[in-house]
């Protein structure tokens, strides 16, 4: 999980900072001195691989011995390959269930916590945020037991409370794409629960009081208040839980293998799996760049409807 | 220690040879290849890579055979990581020139993925030679065993057991509940099986449904096999779709119908191990060695309760047994411990006494056919299985072993098949179209 | 005042439901690692284990290089949390306080490197790395890693918002050099947020699985995410031991976290926020 976001508010704050930068600026070369270390580590380990990527995407090679040029023969597979466009599918789902669940789930979160005079607010967004700190495995391990047909605790909870618990969460191709999808949730939410409590607390507390004089209604005042301070942080909270979603590889990868039947293979694991489990490199990486092309054409056509990673 | 012995007047190759070979098989002369950067005798350190702690105690404790066959004095460096990750590991260090082992065990679902392309040529060391230099042992290794692990007559990788398959029962639960221990027929299997569960709501085998698809289709390949069908042939063509492979798929999803077989989501996890526990899975149909990986990690108390049959047959034909599982250790060709590890590996995987050290210590069945023949061995009781003499049924089955052959394009099937079985035990898919579709979708993949 | 009334205890069930949730999956992994492998899946569950036993850590620390996985995983993390702060601040304080040409353009193509995802240079990366030699783990697990277009963000947000021209200009009008500007006025001003920057990339380093599972061959290299899977991939899936490793791989991350928390959950929203 990475990323961020600047709103017309921070080149604001660029704006300032910068005539008196200039007028003091001695040498030219120093900016560039600064952010050289990032560009080298950038150009050789970013744009060198994605250069290479593009090559071995118009290659065939089992990865040994010399890649073979095929054109755009990987490609052209690509296209009718039934697997690649379930991996495609499984992972809009994937992105949709982060975007529209995990992100309105956050936000409410973050209100809850954000209520006046809550007690052991920090207890709340601690506990909340640890699931983000263990390890993806320690995850998939943990949640592989719990969600065990048969002797599951997640079953056996179900038949305590509903006398009723066999569901299949990992074999069936619908509930596994719900069992990947929990732990998602579970890993994800409180995480971006920061983001939109810092949010929350930047709100002028004169707005509240503003709209609680005109008797506004707690909904109304959502709407009309909160939201629109909230805007630069969802933006940012929306364009990130978009880029994990659409990378997700280890959820899928350790706790069902994309299965069953590929019910949840993703687009990384497909990558995965072409690379590193058939011996077909070319093919991965053909894969690769079309996620590359997706997922890098639609962040920056969101980056720039709603203004962010822009700098004055 | 091992200090390195004198340099031996006859050269210890020829110990090695009479070792080998069927009593007192006559010493060839001259050794074969060998560059002239190839270590030829000296202390070497091999490195070893496998995935299971077992192997690597094994191969340990054979250092003294090995000293004392070969040329060489060795010591050995292992490293342990999944069976998966190992090939992908052991390719990416070759991507890198630098850093391959000297020998790797494959796990036999492991292995196809170096038959892709020239992968196996380039790598792993041709064992032909060497066993064909040894006169009898060729005829002596159980073909079926060989088979995984060759190509184009080329042989990569010795096999560490033959995992015969066998049926194991709860013979303490199987009295109680009036079952007969050993049954002829899968068709009278089920009928046992189906009052058994209607009765006492326990089931005689299991099936695997869970995310590890080679698991999947290893439930179903036992039974295919044993029933005369197979996944690929010799030329590593896909023969799935026969109505052999209808048949069995037939009978596992009625048998899932009718409770007397149970899905569960891994033969060796947690839920296994619960229902074992339970008493709700009194019998398992898996390979030799499961024993030990499976029953004993799991319900070692259990211990005495268990015993083991061969399974039943398919009345329309097919073989006593099949085979699953199997790590066949290859060394890696072109370094200069090359020689030293095709040595070590024969001086203590393929000995009379290696193999039967081999069993003791892990369990796993010898692979050559003459070791069976040992009064030793045929005399070992287990008493895990209270005392029963497990060559007993071992050697019943050995005549009737169907050899198994691997494709590049395994992983692809594994993916496929693994989906529309779990679509048929689930009802979705008749058997019949099942297995249709999984030969339809392969087709489709494979060529890409 | 009376809506409060009706709404705390519901407020505070919903908190309370969600703390179990979140943390549930945890306890009963810490609760599993006290039993035997046969009690691990009893039914009914239990909550605490009985008998609870301690030969689950024992064997683990005993005949598993359990140490030695840890000290790999705890180097590595450390190494690349260190290099990276320095990093990402020098380029955060370059972007912030300077104006040159092709500043939005570097900007927006260090930004836009957010959303390469990594799967695509996964395998060229790979390649590249161990053809040129530099496979080894303490420089390909470390060095690829240390400038994190995130972080280099979150930098360039704090800078603009807490230090102020002021004093760069009359450190510069005593004569200082711009990178000891950098090192003596900057530096000390971001303490918070390198804090912040540090648990993150802490964390995001020691739970790393993908570029390690690819890379690292030899057992001896092997970071705890790495070491666990083995254990639990081995043919007799030593689960027990695992839930033992998990809980002990993960008391570290979630002990940095508890302390570092202020300062990880404040900065790492500073950027995204206060704009």
């Amino acid at each position: 999980m990475t990323s961020t976001l600047t709103t017309g508010d921070t080149s604001a704050a660029g704006a300032t900072a910068g005539p008196a930068a200039a007028k003091q600026r001695r040498s030219t070369l120093h900016p560039y001195l600064f952010i050289a270390p990032f560009y080298l580590l950038y150009v050789l380990f970013m744009l060198v691989p994605i250069g290479v990527a593009l090559w071995l995407s118009l290659c065939e090679w089992v990865g040994l011995g010399t890649p073979h040029w095929v054109g755009l023969r990987n490609y052209s597979h690509l296209l009718t390959d039934s697997s690649f466009h379930r991996a495609l599918g499984n992972t809009g789902i994937y992105v949709l269930v982060s975007v529209l669940v995990i992100v309105p789930a956050a936000l409410f979160i973050a209100q809850a916590i954000n209520s006046r005079g809550l007690r052991a607010r920090d207890l709340w967004r601690t506990a909340y945020f640890v699931p983000m700190v263990v390890s993806p495995i320690i995850v998939a391990l943990i949640f592989g037991l719990i969600f065990d047909r048969q002797f599951g605790l997640f079953n056996s909870l179900l038949r305590a409370l509903f006398g009723t618990g066999s569901v299949d969460w990992l074999g069936d191709p619908t509930m596994s794409k719900v069992a990947i999808s929990l732990v998602m949730v579970w890993r994800w939410t409180g995480y971006l629960t920061i983001f939109f409590l810092a949010g929350l607390q930047n709100v002028p507390r004169e707005l509240y009081e503003a709209a609680a004089l005109d008797g506004a209604s707690r909904f109304r005042t959502f709407r009309a208040v909160t939201l629109p301070a909230l805007k630069p942080v969802t933006a940012f909270v929306v364009v990130t839980s978009f880029i994990c979603a659409a990378q997700v590889f280890e959820e899928p990868y350790l706790l069902t293998n994309g299965g069953p039947a590929e019910a949840t293979l993703s687009v990384a694991m497909f990558i995965f799996r072409a690379a590193f489990e058939r011996q077909q490199f070319g093919y991965a990486a053909a894969a690769g760049v079309v996620l590359f092309v997706v997922v890098f054409t639609l962040s920056q056509l969101f980056n720039r409807l709603l203004g962010i990673g822009r700098i004055k | 220690m091992f200090t390195p012995p004198p340099p031996p007047s006859p050269p210890r190759r020829a110990l090695l040879r009479g070792a080998l070979g069927l009593g007192s098989a006559a010493a060839l002369a001259a050794c074969g290849r060998g560059s002239t950067t190839a270590r030829t005798s000296g202390a070497v350190t091999l490195s070893l890579w496998t995935h299971d702690q077992g192997y690597q105690d094994f191969f340990t404790r054979g250092i003294p055979d090995a000293n004392r066959l070969t040329d060489f004095t060795y010591k050995l460096t292992a490293t342990r990581a999944g069976a998966p990750d190992l090939v992908t590991k052991l390719l990416a260090q070759a991507v890198a020139e630098r850093g391959v082992p000297d020998m790797t065990g494959f796990e036999i679902n492991a292995f196809p993925r170096m038959l892709r392309g020239d992968i196996a040529e380039r790598l792993l060391y041709d064992l032909t030679d060497d066993v064909a230099a040894v006169p009898g042992l060729k005829e002596d290794l159980l073909p079926a065993r060989t088979a995984p692990y060759s190509k184009d007559g080329k042989l990569y990788a010795l096999d560490s057991d033959t995992p015969l398959v066998v049926h194991y029962y709860r013979k303490d639960l199987f009295a109680r509940y009036g079952l007969p221990p050993a049954t002829d027929t899968w068709q009278e299997f089920a009928r046992v099986g189906e009052r058994a569960h209607r009765r006492h709501g326990v089931a005689l085998n299991v099936v695997v449904t869970g995310p590890d698809v080679s698991q999947v289709v290893q439930s179903f390949q036992m039974l295919l096999n044993q029933r005369g069908g197979a996944l690929f042939d010799q030329d590593q063509q896909l023969v799935l779709d026969s109505p052999e492979a209808v048949e069995v798929l037939e009978f596992i999803c009625g048998g899932l119908r009718a409770g007397f077989i149970t899905d569960i989501s891994d033969y060796f996890g947690g839920p296994m191990q619960a229902a074992l526990q339970q008493n709700k899975v009194i019998g398992v149909l898996m390979a030799t060695w499961y024993k030990v990986y499976g029953l004993a990690a799991n319900v070692p108390d259990q211990q005495g309760k268990w015993r083991m049959a061969a399974p039943p047959r398919f009345s329309g034909g097919g073989h006593a047994t099949s085979t699953t599982g199997g790590t066949g250790f290859g060394v890696t060709r072109d370094k200069a411990n090359t020689k030293a590890a095709a040595d070590f590996l024969l001086s203590t995987w393929l000995t009379h006494e290696g193999q039967i050290r081999r069993f003791r210590e892990t369990g796993y069945l010898p692979t050559r056919a003459s070791v069976y023949k040992d009064p030793a061995l045929l005399r070992t009781e287990d008493k895990f299985f209270g005392g029963q003499r497990p060559f007993d049924v071992y050697t019943e089955l050995l005549d009737d072993v169907p050899p198994i052959y691997m494709s590049p394009d395994q992983s692809i099937l594994n993916d496929v098949l693994s989906g529309c079985l779990l679509s048929a035990y689930r009802g979705d898919l008749s058997p019949r179209a099942a297995i249709r579709k999984a030969a339809d979708d392969f087709r489709d993949q494979a060529g890409r | 005042m009376n809506v409060n009334v009706l709404r705390r205890p519901l407020l505070y069930t919903t908190l309370t439901a969600l703390l179990l949730a979140f943390t549930a999956p945890l306890l009963w992994a810490l609760s599993g690692s006290f039993k035997t492998r046969g009690d691990i899946f009893e039914y009914p569950p239990k909550l605490l284990p009985s008998p609870a036993t301690l030969d689950n850590y024992r064997s683990l620390l005993t005949d598993q290089p359990f140490g030695r996985w840890f000290l790999v995983s705890t180097v590595v993390a450390l190494l690349a949390t260190v290099v990276s702060v320095f990093v990402c601040a020098l380029a955060g304080y370059g972007f912030a306080k300077f104006r040159f040409a092709g500043k939005q353009l570097l900007f927006g193509v260090m930004f836009s490197s957010l959303s390469i995802p990594f799967a695509v240079i996964l395998v060229p990366l790979f390649v590249i790395l161990v053809k040129t030699g530099l496979g080894s783990p303490w420089f390909a697990l470390i060095v690829p890693w240390v400038a994190p277009a995130f972080g280099i963000f979150m930098m360039q947000q704090y800078i603009v918002q807490s230090v102020p021209d002021e004093i760069l200009e009359a450190a510069r009008i005593d004569g200082a050099s711009e990178f000891g500007i950098f090192r003596r006025v900057v530096l000390p001003l971001l303490r918070p947020s390198l804090g912040a920057l540090g648990v993150w990339q802490f964390l995001q380093s020691y739970n790393s699985f993908l570029w390690p599972l690819v890379l690292v061959s030899d057992s001896s290299q092997y970071t705890l995410p790495l070491g666990l899977q083995t254990l639990f991939r081995a043919e007799n899936r030593q689960y027990d031991l695992v839930l033992a490793g998990a809980v002990l791989a993960v008391l570290p991350a979630v002990l940095v976290f508890v302390v570092l928390r202020k300062q990880l959950l404040e900065g790492l929203s500073t950027g995204a926020v206060k704009g």
